[in-house]
Order: C-alpha cells, then sequence, then structure tokens
C-alpha cells in the first residue's frame, strides 16, 4: 500500500539525513556531514508541495524531540502523544504555511501551544510556566572532558542545583538557548516574549543569577 | 572584531558561539580556530564556557514512546484521524460552558433590572443543571471535572454531578467503572457515590467498578479514602481494595489486585482463572461487540490471560488457540464455536 513505500522511502531517506542541522544534543555531531541532502528549507518547501517523503522524514526525525520536549509542561504522555498526532495533521492539512530554516522551532512552538491549550482547558495546572519547576530538571553531564579542564565534581552538583532552583522563565529560556541551539529571535517568538531584546535581557537575567548562586 | 573583549559570560550569551558549540559546522570551525590561532589569551575561557554548554543537559522522561507507537501514530496521521475520544468532550464541555456564560450572563442583566426594582433582591442566581458523562461498550474517555480532578471513564460507564460543582462541595455519581485522580483540596471533600457504596477523599487516586450484581469495589492507588456503605465505614490504605457485597451488605477488605482493578487504564485487558461468561462480557464491553457461544459454559473451562492494549482479533486467535474453539465474526456479532 501508499502507506508502506512511504515508511520506506522515508527510511532510506532519513539515514542520510538524520546527522545534519536539525539532529539535536543527544546525537551531538562532530560536523555538520556532507551527506546531508536537504536543508531544512528545502526539506520544509518540499513538505509543503505534497512530498509525502518528505513529511515522513520530518515526522520522523523530530517525533522523538517532540515527545521530550512535551514532558517540560506536563506528565501526561497520552496527552503529549495526541497533541504531536494533532499537530502533525494540522501541519499536512493546511500545507499554506510559512518557510522556516528550522523545523524544530517551527513544531516545538506549535507543540507548546496545542498542550497549552488543552492544558488550560483542562484546568488541571494553574499555569504553565509554574509547572516548569517541577518537571524541567536539568542535569550537568559528567561526560564531557575538555584537554585541560573539567568541572570539579562539587561545582559540577552544585550547578546542576542551582539551575533547578532559578525562576521558572529563566530555565525555560536556558533550556531553549543552550539545549535546543534556539536563537535569540526564536526564544521571543516561543516564549511570547515582546522582542528579541527581552529574549536577551532575560537569558542576561538567567546567567545573572546562575553566577551570583556559583559564587557564594 | 567584536571578540576581542569578550569575557567569559560574553561567549555565553553570544547566540553565534553557542551555535558553534552546539551545532558545529566546516565554517564555524574554520572561524573559530583561526580566530582562536590569532587571540591564544582567550583559550581558557572560550574552552570553559564551551564545557558549561555542553555539559547542560536535562533529566530525559523515563516514559519513550516506542517504534512501534511511533509507526502507529504517524498511520493516524496519513489516514488524518484526530486523537482520542476526550477531545471531543473537551468540545463539548467547551459549548457547554459559552451557552452557559450566555445564560449567565442574561441573568446577571436580568437580576441587575429586578435590583433596581427592588433593592431586597439578591443579584445572580443561577440553577445548578446535571452534567451526565457517559461511555457506549468499546470506549474509554478522559473527563476533567471543574476542580481539576481526572476521571477517567471506562467502558459502558457514566458519571453525573451537578454544574455547581466545586462551589461548596464536590461529588459525583458513578455508573460502571472509573479511576478518579482527584485534585487536592482539604476543605471540600471529593465524594463519589457507587449503588450504595459512597467513597470520599481530599486528594488521591483510586478506581471504584461497580458490578452488575451491585457489587462494588474501589481500588486506592495512592493517599486515603473512606469507603461507606449501609452504615459500616472502612479506610483504605494505598494497595487495599474494598468489596461492597449487595446481598450481604457487608464491606471488606483485601488486597489491591493490578490485573483486575487497574489494569483497564492502561489498556490492559486482564484475567485470572475467570469464566469464560466474564471473559466474554468484558470483551464485549471493551471491544463494543456481541458475543454469541456454542455449548456450555463448563466445555470451556478457566482462563488466565493478560493482553496488552491488542486488537479484538488478536484476543479472539488467542482465545481460539488456548481454549480449543473456533470463531465466526460477522459485523459486530461474534458467534464461538466448539472445535
Amino acid at each position: 500500500m501508499k502507506l508502506h513505500s512511504v515508511i520506506k522511502i522515508n527510511k532510506l531517506i532519513t539515514a542520510e539525513t538524520n546527522r545534519g542541522k536539525f539532529s539535536d544534543k543527544q546525537h551531538q555531531p562532530e560536523s555538520k556531514e556532507s551527506g546531508n541532502r536537504y536543508s531544512d528549507l528545502e526539506l520544509w518547501q518540499m513538505f509543503k508541495k505534497g512530498h509525502e517523503g518528505a513529511f515522513s522524514i520530518i515526522y520522523n526525525n523530530f517525533f522523538d524531540i517532540m515527545v521530550s520536549y512535551g514532558h517540560i509542561f506536563t506528565h501526561d504522555k497520552e496527552l503529549i502523544k495526541d497533541c504531536i498526532q494533532d499537530l502533525f495533521i494540522d501541519l499536512r492539512s493546511s500545507r499554506n504555511l510559512s518557510d522556516t530554516d528550522s523545523i524544530k522551532f517551527y513544531l516545538l512552538k506549535g507543540l507548546k501551544w496545542k498542550l497549552a491549550k488543552y492544558i488550560r482547558k483542562s484546568q488541571s495546572f494553574v499555569s504553565l510556566a509554574d509547572k516548569h519547576t517541577a518537571i524541567l530538571t536539568f542535569e550537568v553531564s559528567h561526560e564531557f572532558r575538555l584537554i585541560n579542564h573539567q568541572l570539579e565534581s562539587d561545582r559540577r552538583s552544585k550547578l546542576s542545583q542551582i539551575m533547578n532552583d532559578i525562576a521558572p522563565r529563566q530555565k525555560e529560556c536556558i533550556y531553549y538557548f543552550y539545549y535546543q541551539g534556539f536563537s535569540y529571535k526564536e526564544i521571543a517568538a516561543i516564549m511570547k516574549l515582546r522582542s528579541v531584546k527581552s529574549a536577551r535581557n532575560l537569558l542576561y537575567k538567567a546567567i545573572k543569577s546562575l553566577k551570583r548562586q556559583l559564587e557564594r | 572584531m567584536k571578540y576581542d573583549n569578550f569575557e567569559f559570560e560574553d561567549f555565553l550569551k553570544d547566540e553565534q558561539f553557542v551555535e558553534w558549540v552546539l551545532q558545529p559546522t566546516e565554517e564555524s570551525n574554520f572561524f573559530w580556530t583561526s580566530w582562536l590561532k590569532h587571540h591564544p589569551e582567550h583559550r581558557e575561557k572560550i574552552v570553559l564556557a564551551k564545557e558549561y554548554i555542553l555539559s547542560i543537559k536535562i533529566r530525559e522522561p523515563e516514559y519513550k514512546v516506542d517504534p512501534k507507537e511511533k509507526d502507529k501514530i504517524f498511520e493516524q496521521v496519513l489516514e488524518n484521524r484526530k486523537s482520542d475520544s476526550h477531545w471531543k468532550l473537551f468540545e463539548k464541555r467547551d459549548r457547554g460552558k459559552a451557552y452557559y456564560s450566555i445564560a449567565a450572563s442574561i441573568i446577571v442583566l436580568l437580576s441587575l433590572g429586578i435590583w433596581y426594582f427592588s433593592q431586597f433582591e439578591k443579584s445572580t442566581v443561577t440553577v445548578p443543571q446535571l452534567v451526565v458523562k457517559s461511555n457506549p461498550a468499546g470506549r474509554t474517555s478522559r473527563i476533567f471535572l471543574p476542580d481539576g480532578s481526572e476521571v477517567k471513564l471506562g467502558p459502558e460507564s457514566r458519571i453525573e454531578y451537578s454544574s455547581s460543582f466545586n462551589a461548596e462541595t464536590r461529588s459525583v455519581k458513578l455508573t460502571g467503572t472509573a479511576f478518579f485522580d482527584v485534585y487536592k483540596d482539604p476543605k471540600k471533600a471529593f465524594v463519589v457515590e457507587a449503588g450504595k457504596l459512597t467513597t470520599s477523599v481530599f486528594g488521591t487516586s483510586f478506581v471504584i467498578t461497580m458490578k452488575e450484581n451491585r457489587n462494588v469495589d474501589v481500588a486506592l492507588v495512592s493517599g486515603k479514602v473512606r469507603v461507606e456503605a449501609d452504615g459500616h465505614s472502612m479506610d483504605l490504605l494505598p494497595n487495599e481494595t474494598a468489596r461492597y457485597k449487595s446481598h450481604s451488605k457487608k464491606l471488606e477488605k483485601s488486597r489491591l489486585d493490578y490485573d483486575g482493578d487497574i489494569a483497564w487504564i492502561h489498556g490492559i485487558l486482564a484475567f485470572q482463572s475467570a469464566e469464560i461468561t466474564e471473559v466474554i462480557k468484558r470483551i464485549e464491553s471493551w471491544y463494543g461487540v456481541t458475543i454469541k457461544m456454542e455449548g456450555k459454559v463448563s466445555d470451556y473451562g478457566k482462563l488466565n490471560a493478560r493482553f496488552d492494549n491488542k486488537s479484538l482479533e488478536y484476543i479472539l486467535n488467542a482465545l481460539t488457540y488456548s481454549l480449543n474453539i473456533k470463531y465466526e465474526k460477522n459485523g459486530k456479532e461474534i458467534l464461538i464455536l466448539k472445535q
């Protein structure tokens, strides 16, 4: 059937692309590999023109990232899966979408709105931001050893503790900037900030409070 | 060059720098290595900044979606099937709300008018209405009550509550099976009436199952609840189940039976030394089908089984092997025959 051929195509193409720009930190790329055939913009435009293979690549490349992102806002895995499903259906039924050079940003933003909509409706949480403190948990990893430097272990554990103590919005901002690699412009959009400058200020504040705590 | 006077923190705030750390490209690698060659005094700062950025991780959720499920959702997307029925419940509730708010504003207007003539009248008067949510066979749904509590309602089950729920009390009437995850509110007890049995809690999660013979089970997952029936009462602790037998009017305590009481919430259909009639009843209700059976109950023996989110066909085929039967399926009707 058609469906199966789509999945097959997608598996062929993913093998070549999943190390590209849209791979996230979990599969840390050493450098952008030359085998990467499509940029985000190209892939997105192909999808908009109705290319089911492109849609399938997008789905398969970002699904796990979206699930992981959803967990920042709720523990309800069914809700996350449902929202992802509905988001992809919406995208597919209205291909008249704006262009993007970061599909990841586009999808995470869409997912956040969907989740927020349902979480607010369900009234089971007072506000999305309040929940962050409980759910988004940073860990400072032990794996990285660069040539001469290494975060000593007490400094490391102190850092992860401090990172989880800062204000929820600062935390969310740090997550986007250092974990998802979003630009200030993207952060402003996804966090509904007034301007790029507000996004900058939010991050500066976050760094400042981290620094203040660390120096104590 | 803008980076020449950068301090450690400035690098942390710089988009291009962070982008290079997170997603290095040939160009950015070239840029930063050659810049460092000319500014060896910045080396320490940069290495440290890089290390800080790369060491930031988040605790990943314990729950992962397995590839099969991922493919299944993809197929549903391609078939343009929106997710579960519970969105429909949301939508319905919304529409209800809209009417409600229109009604409320009319009442407010009216009563303002009345107030004008007689200042002794009370202003807003709303008449509470009964809200009913029910499932046919073959469907489970998720319902959020106005206080934020969550109800997973089983197939062939219904709950009723007043539209003024949460105003002063939180009380729900249940027929059938439901899982309650109650929002904590020490000021207002959450009361569930199921037949003769009343369960009151303040914030906890538990399952109530009302059986056809009017027996009721209350299985407690977390927190603490009080169960009352016919003047008897009992406090439950987690992993305990209270069983109310309607003919003897007795309330008994036993250990929680995960498969029997809880598993359905996770889409698991489980039986333990169950007779074929019970199995058939559960399958009928679970999938919304009717099953007719040839021969006597005793012909079939007892059954232990556990089906984790399986299709009807899968279960019927499993039964074929273990009970030595055949089946014929005709739309929503199934006939079970002896081999």
